[in-house]
């Protein structure tokens, strides 16, 4: 299909400024909201890098990032950490999951600075040693991937699904990856990677 | 990271009324909280912005509590927090099942209700419900909160009545009386945008809301007004058809949008009679 | 060359035939083979690489020093850059080079110039900065519009944009119109399938690092690492032998990735501007842009039959647009699938100012599948034919006729005119089938060694690449059978130029030529073995054999492997083989059918595949557990492409309009079928282990079969993919 207007493009596709900029300009005045404290507001971070900490996999780790970093570029250049993959970079293929206070989140479109604090999972910690977690052997066990390079983030995703759903249906599988794409389509034998870690405990 | 955000300053208020005095003094200032729309904007290279204010971190705004016989759900809400909330899911089952039918889970752990608001695409998930159920949406800036009814937050294609210093700090949501009814339409069945979305009330005064229909969620007066009066469906539905706005888009075709919307008041009505 | 034996053909029909194979090679395997590995469910090797993040891709390599590249794009369909400046990106923080790449751009996405910083938002940034002076010409991007005599000319000059046009097969019009007037039943139907993108999720990118000897090493996510090399050496005018491509893993290859693409030459030429390690890494934006596709079609069909159901004539004309490349062509299941005696095929590829066509998956193929296929069930229609009997009426392939057989079982065939349905008369139910063909039967000259240790440790070193389809398990497989141990005992290395040559992962090719070789050379191998033994064992090297990780003898002495290999004189043992010629053997191509069953919802008019049944031969199956996967993920694509995908493009301006995942829309979890294959066991005698690719046949076939399905459900037919709803809608409306 190709569009035969001009502005076949629609007001829809291309996103202009969000509404929350939209209003009037600027307005001054006196606090009447909440404690009564009016004083002027504090600076913010950046644009140049700011130092800060992040607790990756229970460990602590001291990280300089522009505020503009995602999560994901600190973790995989910062931390070398790459097994959460930049694959679409806005949050539509889900390679990047990770998981932050339990729950699976894209990390490429949540910025570094605001995992601070909070404890951040990645499919490099998920492993004791030698010993695979429970997700990561099914997913061997029943070829669960075929290149490989969503595999982290189906991992991830898959861990959160189990911990908040011990025992999901077939359609809590599938509603709880489908934040993940895999062009390979691997995605049945994904499922029933979940659906064999879920018995697995 | 990409270079439309070159140059991005980050506010970090540690409170609601700190976040207020930034977005006074340090204004312009976007709020950003789980990023789910932003960053697509800031992917695509369409965000101007420079200058953010971080309230993720501002748990007070994530409370969801009962308000009399209603709800107020905090703008931090995510949708994860809206679907799992026993209350939301006894007095406004609809925003429930909108909640899941937003982005992956990635997404609903991440986007929040305020933002769906804020964000203003008339193809916002959680819109047509906070329609239906003629929220009020509560606006708090250094001078003091106020309270929009939804049906007037919007003022045409992305844009809203809200002031560059105001933070949409909750949804307030009436008792809703009758049954509801939510459905999207999908460009695919999941982490898809709508090609038409509805949530629906069945009651003396039935309350219908659409999205993707129009530059804006929009209700559906005359609709509503014909089934209130006791209008076959099937008038109804030609009502509607002729009510709404739809434009053809990559998305889907004006024709599609206004026949599945039809269909989808059809159902509406029949599954809640 | 020795003559021998082989049972061949498939259960229920096998034959004797007699082949010529290498004195060299071992007897090829066949129907009376007994193997204790090969055929068995084998999990990958590289599994816990993968599921615990640390199988590095090209995307995740990290060298001392490396830069990050970043490309300018033509914002335009047609435009010359007068001028590129790049002075004010030189000077931004963190830039080290910056060149010039192509100042004529002929689509939207085209490289225009790249720079390296030493972050990528500072590499992005500077992108920003580069000032170019553009001189806006005509475009047209609407294939149609293309075809005009007064369009503009995509590549200058009195080029037409059209080409070919010539009729491939020997039939006159005039007898085609013959034969069409004398049929019983005929169609007359045009069919029409969008561009769609690869979309990998690894997108294309390469490392490059010039080495102090002048040398280049590039890290590549690529399907061709000989390819890559050969490229870059002729690009840098360099020896090959300087050259090294790598490549351990890789993201999603799908035809986009066979050749060098143009972000290699790119990264070694910032490379060796800069005098660092440069990375560079395609964005999704412009892998949509700029990173391959699957050409358009329009195919007008004529087709006609007799009462007995028998094809009189078949008559395709079809254009469609590769971009500024050709390569449109999908003639190729109308010229070989059925029998018919009036052929007549004619083609145009039409250039547009669009991103060049890449192979992709089965090229041609699955747009003509969908349009043969959905010709077929049309003509049963009007025959009053069943689908499947009208199709074994016109198919002399007798693998194909019994996989018809197994399907139609297992799909509830027999019960398709009162097919379930859980929606009353909001939903419609449907089953469809289509045929699948394909080659697949591997290429010569893939070479590989096999390096037995004193130790016992076994490495087998071919230079393939295990593109995602489970190469490097496979091989493993085949060099433990002929060894008797197990396969994780093998060390396979693969994905590096420096190893003995193969060719690139396409065209269902890895598996056939890569498994002759490694059999080969294992079993020359092993010969060194038992040679080093045999005294140990009181035996003659010759009454040796390997199995349960023992060397035995005839008589029934046995020693374990390890200490075999300990009697080598020296560190080890070393033997290479070269895959030989295909031998005549049973059949040179797959076969194949497919199985959908839909439902439509009346009031949305989505399309939910709830079922695949598909039933496929690949020759010897070394691996089910990856043939099937290879299966389950053809399927899924077709779907994917049946009813999901299309590129977009903006006729006003030229530009691509959903270059992202959002709007380019790829089946995800809630689209999946369940999926039912069949692996119908060929023993084909074509080479020593009688393996068939498997990578492309089941994605030839599904379109279709939804297609049929889909117009099985709700009695209209939708000639135009992919099947959107709203394009079922209005058929609906058209009562």
């Amino acid at each position: 299909m190709s569009a035969s207007k001009p502005d076949g493009l629609s007001r829809r596709d291309f996103l202009g400024v969000t509404g929350a900029l939209a209003g009037a300009g600027l307005l001054a005045g006196k606090s009447t909201a909440g404690d009564g404290d009016n004083r002027p507001a504090a600076g913010g971070l950046g644009p140049d890098p700011v130092k800060f900490g992040l607790r990756v996999n229970g460990k602590d780790h001291e990280v300089a990032a522009e505020p503009r970093a995602t999560l994901l570029d600190v973790l995989r250049d910062s931390l070398d950490l790459t097994g959460a993959k930049k694959a679409c970079d806005r949050g539509e293929c889900g390679a990047c999951t990770v998981l932050v206070d339990g729950k699976a989140v894209y990390a490429c479109m949540m910025l570094a600075l605001q995992a601070r604090g909070r404890e951040i999972r990645t499919v490099e910690g998920l492993a004791k040693g030698e010993d695979l977690h429970a997700v990561q052997a099914a997913f061997i066990e029943h070829d669960g991937y075929q290149c490989g390079f969503c595999t982290p983030g189906q991992v991830m995703a898959t861990v959160a699904l189990l911990e908040k759903t011990p025992s999901p249906s077939g359609d809590q599988i599938r509603a709880g990856l489908c934040g993940n794409l895999c062009r390979c389509a691997a995605y049945n034998r994904i499922f029933d990677a979940a659906a064999a870690a879920s018995k697995a405990k | 990271m990409r270079s439309a955000v070159a140059g991005l300053e980050l506010l970090e208020p540690r409170s609601v009324n700190e976040a207020l005095r930034m977005m006074r003094d340090r204004g312009p200032a976007t709020p950003l909280a789980g990023a789910t729309d932003l960053y697509v904007h800031l992917n695509s290279g369409t965000l101007k912005p420079r200058r953010f204010v971080n309230r993720w971190a501002l748990d007070e705004l994530r409370r969801i509590a009962s308000k009399r016989d209603g709800l107020s759900i905090g703008a931090l809400a995510t949708f994860t927090d809206c679907l799992r909330s026993p209350l939301v899911r006894r007095r406004l089952p609809m925003l429930a099942a909108a909640a899941r039918e937003v982005g992956g889970v990635q997404i609903q752990n991440r986007g929040t209700l305020g933002g769906n608001v804020a964000n203003a695409s008339p193809a916002g998930d959680a819109l047509p419900v906070l329609a239906a159920a003629e929220a009020l949406v509560v606006l708090r800036s250094t001078e003091g909160e106020r309270r929009v009814p939804f049906s007037a937050f919007y003022t045409g294609y992305r844009s809203t009545v809200m002031r560059a210093d105001e933070l949409i700090v909750a949804l307030e949501i009436p008792p809703v009386a009758g049954k509801q009814w939510f459905r999207k339409v999908g460009t695919r069945l999941a982490q898809a945008i709508s090609k038409v979305v509805i949530a629906a009330v069945r009651d003396a005064r039935p309350r219908i809301a659409l999205g993707s229909v129009g530059p804006t969620v929009v209700r559906v007066p005359r609709t509503e007004e014909a089934l209130a009066s006791g209008a076959s469906i099937e008038q109804a539905r030609r009502i509607l058809e002729a009510e709404i706005k739809p434009i053809d888009d990559i998305r889907s075709t004006a024709a599609y949008r206004r026949r599945v919307a039809g269909n989808l008041l059809a159902c509406f009505w029949k599954e809640t009679s | 060359m020795a003559k021998r034996t082989l049972r061949v053909g498939y259960p229920g029909n096998y034959r004797e035939i007699e082949v010529d194979s290498p004195d060299a090679e071992p007897a090829p395997w066949d129907a009376d083979s007994k193997l204790a590995v090969v055929g068995k469910r084998s999990p990958r090797l590289e599994g816990a690489d993968k599921v615990t993040g640390k199988a590095k891709y090209t995307a995740d390599v990290k060298l001392q020093g490396m830069l990050v590249a970043r490309v300018l794009r033509s914002p335009y369909a047609r435009a010359t850059a007068r001028s590129i400046g790049l002075a004010k990106a030189l000077k931004m923080p963190g830039v080290k080079a910056a060149i010039e790449v192509e100042k004529e751009a002929r689509y939207h996405g085209q490289a225009i110039a790249a720079v390296a910083a030493e972050t990528e938002a500072q590499a992005e940034d500077a992108v920003a900065a580069i000032e170019v002076d553009w001189a806006v010409g005509e475009h047209v991007v609407d294939v149609e519009a293309a075809r005009k005599p007064n369009a503009p000319r995509v590549h200058g000059g009195k080029n037409p944009n059209e080409r070919g046009g010539e009729a491939q097969n020997t039939a006159t019009e005039e007898a085609c119109v013959t034969a069409l007037k004398k049929s019983h039943a005929t169609v007359d139907i045009t069919f029409t399938t969008p561009v769609v993108t690869h979309s990998c999720l690894e997108s294309h990118g390469s490392v490059a690092r010039w080495e102090s000897d002048g040398s280049l090493t590039v890290w590549d996510s690529t399907q061709s690492i000989f390819g890559v090399r050969d490229g870059l050496a002729r690009g840098f005018q360099l020896p090959a032998e300087k050259v090294r491509v790598v490549k351990e893993h890789m993201g999603g290859g799908f035809g986009s990735k066979l050749g060098m693409g143009q972000h290699s030459m790119i990264a070694a030429r910032l490379a060796r501007e800069a005098k660092a390690p440069v990375k560079l890494m395609l964005t999704r934006k412009e892998e949509h842009l700029a990173g391959g596709n699957r050409p358009s079609s329009v195919q007008r069909v004529r087709a006609g039959a007799d009462k007995d159901g028998k094809l009189t004539c078949l008559w395709l004309q079809s254009h469609g647009t590769g971009g500024i490349n050709g390569g449109a062509n999908c003639a190729g299941p109308l010229m070989s699938l059925y029998n018919c005696p009036v052929r007549r095929l004619w083609h145009a590829d039409v250039i547009t100012n669009a991103s060049p066509a890449a192979a992709f998956r089965a090229p041609g193929h699955v747009q003509g599948m969908f349009a043969l296929e959905s010709t077929m069930d049309e003509l049963a229609g009007k025959l009053g034919l069943d689908p499947i009997e009208f199709r074994k009426r016109n198919d002399q392939n007798e693998m194909r006729q019994a996989e018809y057989g197994e399907g139609a079982k297992m799909a509830g065939w027999e019960a398709r005119a009162h097919l379930p349905n859980s929606g009353g008369r909001h939903k419609a139910r449907g089953l469809g089938v289509s045929a699948s063909i394909w080659g697949g039967g591997g290429a010569p000259g893939a070479q590989a060694r096999c390096v037995i240790s004193r130790d016992g440790a076994v490495e087998i070193q071919c230079g393939t690449q295990d593109i995602g389809t489970g190469t490097r398990t496979i091989i493993a497989m085949i060099a433990a059978e002929e060894l008797g141990l197990k396969p994780e005992q093998v060390l396979v290395k693969l994905g590096d130029t420096t190893l003995p040559f193969s060719h690139g992962s396409g065209g269902s090719m890895t598996a056939p030529s890569v498994t002759p070789a490694v059999r080969a050379a294992t079993a020359a191998a092993r010969g060194r073995v038992f040679e080093a033994c045999a005294k140990s064992l009181k035996a003659d090297a010759d009454n040796l054999t390997a199995k349960g990780g023992n060397v035995v003898a005839k008589g029934g002495a046995s020693i374990p492997w390890a200490e075999a290999c300990s009697k080598i004189a020296g560190a080890n043992v070393s033997e290479q083989a070269t895959r030989a010629q295909n031998f005549r053997g049973y059949k040179d191509g797959t076969a194949g059918c497919q199985f959908a069953e839909v439902e439509v919802d009346l009031e949305t008019g989505h399309v939910q595949v709830l079922r695949v049944v598909a039933v496929h031969d690949c020759g010897r199956v070394v691996n089910p557990l990856l043939a099937e996967s290879q299966i389950n993920g053809g399927i899924i694509q077709g779907l994917s492409y049946a009813l999901l995908e299309q590129r977009i493009l903006d006729d006003a301006t030229g530009r691509m309009m959903n270059a992202n995942f959002s709007d380019y829309r790829i089946a995800g979890p809630k689209e999946i079928p369940e999926i039912s294959v069949v692996l119908f066991d060929v023993s084909n005698g074509r080479t020593n282990t009688g393996v068939m690719g498997i990578g492309e046949p089941p994605i030839v076939p599904t379109p279709a079969a939804i297609a049929n399905a889909v117009a099985h459900a709700i009695g209209k037919r939708i000639t135009d993919l992919p099947i959107t709803p709203d394009k079922i809608l209005a058929a609906l409306g058209k009562k």
